[in-house]
């Protein structure tokens, strides 16, 4: 099981020395600063790691948590980079992926994600309660950027898309990852979980690789109505004000 | 039971994933038959006498009060429900696809950056709201209904005088 769990790591580490590599050779790191910022910091923490876990085994769950609560917490800054993403090129929505994402961490923090920690409960447990449920809130927050995105038809890009997929597939693993461990106890089902947690991501790695082996901008969908002469030619704003008026002279109906 | 939940929910996300990626991704968004037929600017004077008449419970009343055809009132009532909710519709495909225009299009104010970039934010949600709201009332009781929650009812309390009477409309 060690060795399997070293070859898994060493994968991971070459895929995020190549994913980061091959952004600096084509030159689009500073396209997406927060993602390679995090992929470079989860390099550094692979590479601090990973000798830990073999030379001082006994302090490697202190360092691996301290690492991952770091690392957790920085997904949710790329993910508001990649709604950005999305989003910013429309100036009507531009705000609209950090309106979601506040939106959702604050209702999902308050009611779903801080609740648990207030029990009286051994650290273990707290940590896989919080790391399960941070899990399934970025999930959520994921979903529905993509669903609004949808609903408005715009088109989410290649690099995008395949960064919320490799986030989605590896916090799908980790929810179900959290759930066997927490059903079955860390006695029967460690071992299992020590390779499939990396597993997960090394699965996000690939797809990330894939996705953003080089930089492809969205192209802005161009309308069918809103190109038809003087109506193009008014301020965003005034169209805006316009719609508005219509649809408020039928509630004062 | 809890552990199946998650499972199945770890399932659900990334089957839900792939198909929003998927649908995402084309290079051209994918208007609906229904959009597709509101191929008109709506904003326009012919539009709006059209809507005026679509809302406008002259010829309902006419039909049901003046000359005593109640059925036909009826049926003249559910045709207007369903133009007035192709209207409705229209309104939010034609809003949609303002809110598609890019940076880029060359558009005077489509690049305010800062508050005005939240404020745009807010007023789009808070039309796409409203619209909703009006398709909701519009679906249930008709077009009508008085879309906006009145008070008159409370005047009587308030005044002490009678119910101002609003013609042809249900409130």
């Amino acid at each position: 099981m060690k060795s399997a769990a070293t070859v898994v790591g060493i994968i991971a580490i070459t895929l995020e020395a190549g994913l980061l590599f091959r952004a600096w050779r084509e030159r689009f790191l500073s396209q997406f600063p927060l993602f390679y910022s995090y992929v470079t910091y989860v390099l550094t923490w692979s590479l601090i790691t990973f000798p830990i876990y073999f030379l001082v085994p006994r302090i490697y769950p202190s360092v691996y948590w301290f690492f991952y609560l770091m690392m957790i917490t920085a997904e949710f800054a790329v993910i508001a980079e990649a709604s950005d993403h999305i989003f910013s090129t429309y100036p009507m929505i531009r705000r609209l992926g950090r309106l979601l994402t506040g939106a959702i961490c604050l209702f999902l923090f308050a009611v779903y994600v801080i609740p648990p920690l207030t029990l009286n409960q051994p650290s273990g447990k707290a940590l896989i309660e919080l790391y399960k449920r941070m899990s399934l809130t970025k999930a959520v927050l994921i979903i529905a950027l993509l669903a609004v995105a949808r609903l408005y038809k715009l088109q989410v890009g290649r690099n995008v898309s395949g960064l919320m997929l490799g986030f989605i597939a590896f916090l799908a693993v980790n929810i179900a990852n959290a759930s066997l461990v927490q059903s079955y106890g860390w006695a029967v089902y460690f071992k299992a979980y020590t390779l499939i947690e990396p597993l997960a991501f090394v699965l996000a790695l690939s797809i990330w690789c894939v996705a953003l082996w080089r930089y492809e901008p969205v192209l802005a969908a161009r309308g069918r109505f809103s190109h038809n002469g003087a109506a193009v030619s008014d301020p965003l704003a005034d169209r805006l004000g316009r719609y508005d008026a219509e649809l408020s002279r039928l509630f004062r109906r | 039971m809890m552990l199946f939940g998650y499972l199945t929910l770890a399932v659900l996300i990334i089957a839900l994933a792939i198909l929003l990626t998927r649908q995402g991704n084309g290079r051209m968004p994918a208007f609906s038959h229904r959009e597709k037929e509101c191929g008109t600017v709506l904003l326009d004077d012919m539009a709006l006498d059209l809507a005026e008449r679509i809302f406008d419970p002259g010829d309902y009343r006419w039909l049901n009060d003046e000359i005593g055809f109640p059925a036909l009132a009826c049926e003249l009532s559910r045709q207007r429900k369903a133009m007035a909710l192709a209207w409705l519709r229209c309104l939010r495909a034609s809003f949609n696809e303002l809110v598609r225009a890019p940076r880029s299009a060359g558009i005077p104010g489509g690049d305010d950056g800062g508050s005005t970039g939240w404020a745009m934010t807010f007023h789009t949600l808070r039309f796409q709201l409203l619209l909703t709201y009006a398709m909701m009332v519009v679906w249930m009781f008709g077009p009508y209904t008085r879309i906006a929650p009145s008070f008159g009812r409370l005047r009587p309390l308030l005044s002490g005088g009678p119910p101002k009477e609003r013609y042809g409309v249900r409130a």
